[in-house]
């Protein structure tokens, strides 16, 4: 097993947020982090920030209710721009 | 001097609009009325804009408009729609089905006040970012969707997919950090 370097190991902390490494990848983030100290702080942050936006509760609208918006908006500037008869 | 783009104000603030919209009116689909009418008006009165402020601050006003308004009207209903109700017996109070339920709407509406500060401050940081960013961002860490379906639909790799959402998370974190975090 090769030792994961910086980059790698970062973009691994990534994929855990999302649930989407496996128990290798978290293994060698650990292993890494063990004697790195930039990408601890790193993964602590990553994992913070992740917490952060989740406890945020963002709310958001669907793509859906965007294209019914970005409809609306479209109709109203044909008719703003139209010239007045 | 600012200008504005509405062709871009659905990507770009809709969901900073309705963030703001939605602990005001507590409904979620009053607050989507109300981001597609400050739409709508802002189009309509865009002469009126002078470029002092930013395109988010300006529709933030008009939304605020169309709140106050929501509620007049709500007022005008309510009064119109009013009937008295009284216990018959003074020991019955507390009866009512409404009364014994909890209010979750309620509980709902103070956790989302809670937060908003910084809700507010991830959707404008979100909006530092560049287009491609902030697309893929948006589209994994805010609707959840898997890496799969946004592979499909941006036609990208997922290494390509991991390479930019790293970007923009590290980005987001640097600009947290320094509006949120201080």
């Amino acid at each position: 097993m090769k030792f994961p370097r910086c980059e790698k190991t970062t973009s691994l902390c990534d994929k855990r947020e999302y649930k989407e490494a496996n128990w290798r990848e978290i293994f060698l983030i650990q292993l890494h982090t063990l004697y790195c100290k930039e990408c601890r702080t790193y993964s602590k942050k990553s994992e913070h920030f992740h917490r952060v936006l989740q406890d945020s509760a963002l709310q958001h609208l669907s793509p859906d209710q965007k294209q019914v918006l970005k409809q609306q908006i479209e109709r109203e500037m044909q008719h703003v721009n139209q010239p007045k008869s | 001097m600012t200008t504005l783009n509405p062709e871009k104000w659905v990507d770009r603030y809709a969901d900073y609009l309705y963030n703001y919209a939605i602990v005001r009116v507590n409904d979620h689909i009053v607050a989507q009325d109300i981001v597609s009418e400050t739409f709508l008006s802002g189009l309509r009165g865009r002469k009126t804009f002078q470029g002092k402020s930013s395109e988010r601050t300006w529709l933030i006003s008009i939304l605020k408009r169309k709140v106050i308004d929501y509620y007049r009207k709500l007022n005008t209903q309510k009064e119109r729609a009013e009937i008295s109700v009284s216990y018959q017996d003074p020991e019955m109070e507390g009866d009512w089905i409404e009364e014994n339920v909890p209010d979750l709407q309620a509980q709902a509406a103070d956790e989302l006040i809670e937060n908003e500060e910084l809700r507010l401050a991830i959707l404008e940081c979100l909006d530092q970012l560049n287009e491609n960013q902030a697309r893929i961002f948006k589209m994994k860490s805010i609707e959840g969707l898997d890496t799969e379906t946004i592979c499909k639909e941006l036609n990208i790799t997922p290494s390509n997919l991991w390479v930019i959402l790293h970007r923009a998370r590290k980005n987001m974190m640097e600009c947290l950090e320094k509006n949120w975090f201080k």
